[in-house]
């Protein structure tokens, strides 16, 4: 794959992933796993995402240059064309938001007071809300529970569409340390550092 | 463990190349820390630059939050781009994004050039996933206090309260994708300000 190619292709992606780095995961199923040109097949995939989850930095960023170092390395395994692929693949993920953040952000500030501008952030409040809370389950899934939350399948079992799915196993330690962390950044100013450290430590003792 | 109560200068009184340079630090440090995605930066940019250094006004915040989630991009990396650009500009949001995707990079592509030598089995061990279980519970904590933080300054009436339900369960129960749970956000607010305009502006009330 020549770089070019990579930059339009994470260009492509930064376009369309809506609600953050999750979407970018079907996105490269879909264009990378699945298209015999690329390098990177199912299985090596699913440990780069168990990797991308596990490493420090934003889960479509770690995607992003990890993907972009291996296309760009080549069957060659070439090291240089590597670390280039990963620089210009992470570009081209950037590279459209950069230009609609601040396309947005100078226009709302700019029409602040217009009626327009008025009502759509008071209507992308309220949901933005609701879209970190949806983040939240999504983490809780991986931690406090033993899988991910059901919430579909269990709106779909309300429904009578299907049978009730199985209740994710609950764990006690995980809820414990998300309580008292909910409760420090609320009424205590914590140091978030500090906090992760902490409970990194404190769940490697009690969290199995 | 406390943040540190020592005053910091204000924004006036930095000048460019500084701001630049703490954009840069600010961010990539964050990114450094963050494990499990972009909405984990949240807590941290808020106590960062709205509480620690009060560049940026809770409001604006608030905004930010929403803006970043109706935009498509990484959200981490839209956060970035829309904080640095309100703290220095078009230079400030470029200083920030490199910021931020810096430690991505680099972690990544040592990673990616060591991809086979990782032994899954040490990853594998229940002191490393305790840990991560650990970090991801006290994430789940620390997200839910920024959503709890938000709610109570955003929910302040039925609309906003109705809006934030509706897409919660739009995005949580039924596979609606979040970008357009925003969009419709944007469209329900736009047309219930011309709506409440229209109304109180016919009874001779003043609009908020």
């Amino acid at each position: 794959m020549s770089m070019l190619a990579v930059y339009w292709l994470f260009f492509q992606f930064g376009l369309l992933c809506f609600g953050g780095g999750y979407v970018l995961v079907p996105l490269i199923i879909a264009n990378i796993v699945e298209n015999p040109n690329f390098i990177l097949d199912a299985d090596m995939f699913g440990n780069l995402v168990a990797i991308a989850q596990m490493t420090p930095g934003p889960i479509g960023l770690n995607t992003g240059t990890f993907v972009g170092y291996l296309e760009g390395a080549g069957a060659a395994n070439n090291i240089f064309t590597g670390i280039i692929g990963g620089i210009v693949g992470t570009a081209g993920i950037l590279t459209p938001g950069y230009f609609l953040v601040i396309g947005a952000s100078y226009y709302l500030k700019k029409w602040e007071k217009s009626l327009i501008v008025q009502g759509i952030l008071g209507g992308i409040r309220p949901a933005s809300v609701a879209l970190i809370l949806m983040a939240v389950m999504i983490f809780m899934g991986m931690s406090v529970f033993r899988s991910e939350l059901p919430f579909e399948k269990w709106m779909e079992y309300l429904l009578g569409i299907s049978e009730a799915p199985e209740w994710p196993g609950f764990r006690f330690s995980g809820f414990a340390i998300m309580a008292v962390s909910t409760a420090l950044m609320l009424w205590k100013k914590v140091n978030v550092f500090y906090l992760m450290i902490i409970s990194a430590v404190v769940g490697a003792f009690i969290c199995r | 463990m406390n943040v540190d109560r020592k005053e910091l200068p204000p924004l006036e009184e930095i000048s460019m190349a500084k701001r630049l340079w703490l954009l840069f630090f600010i961010f990539a440090k964050i990114a450094a820390f963050v494990v499990g995605g972009g909405y984990v930066i949240l807590p941290m940019v808020e106590q960062e630059l709205v509480q620690r250094r009060k560049w940026i006004k809770p409001e604006e915040f608030v905004d930010m939050t929403a803006v970043v989630q109706t935009i498509p991009g990484i959200i981490a990396g839209n956060s970035a781009i829309y904080l640095g650009y309100r703290v220095a500009g078009m230079r400030g949001s470029l200083a920030a994004l490199i910021g931020v995707a810096t430690p991505s990079v680099i972690i990544i592509t040592v990673i990616a050039i060591c991809f086979n030598m990782i032994s899954r089995e040490a990853m594998a061990t229940p002191w490393v996933q305790g840990a991560f279980i650990g970090v991801k519970s006290a994430v789940c904590g620390m997200v839910l206090a920024t959503a709890i933080k938000m709610a109570k300054k955003i929910f302040t009436g039925a609309f906003e309260i109705t809006v934030g339900v509706c897409a919660f369960i739009a995005v949580t129960f039924f596979p609606v994708n979040p970008g357009i749970a925003m969009v419709i956000g944007a469209v329900i607010g736009v047309i219930y300000f011309a709506l409440r305009f229209k109304f109180l502006s016919g009874s001779g009330e003043a609009v908020k």
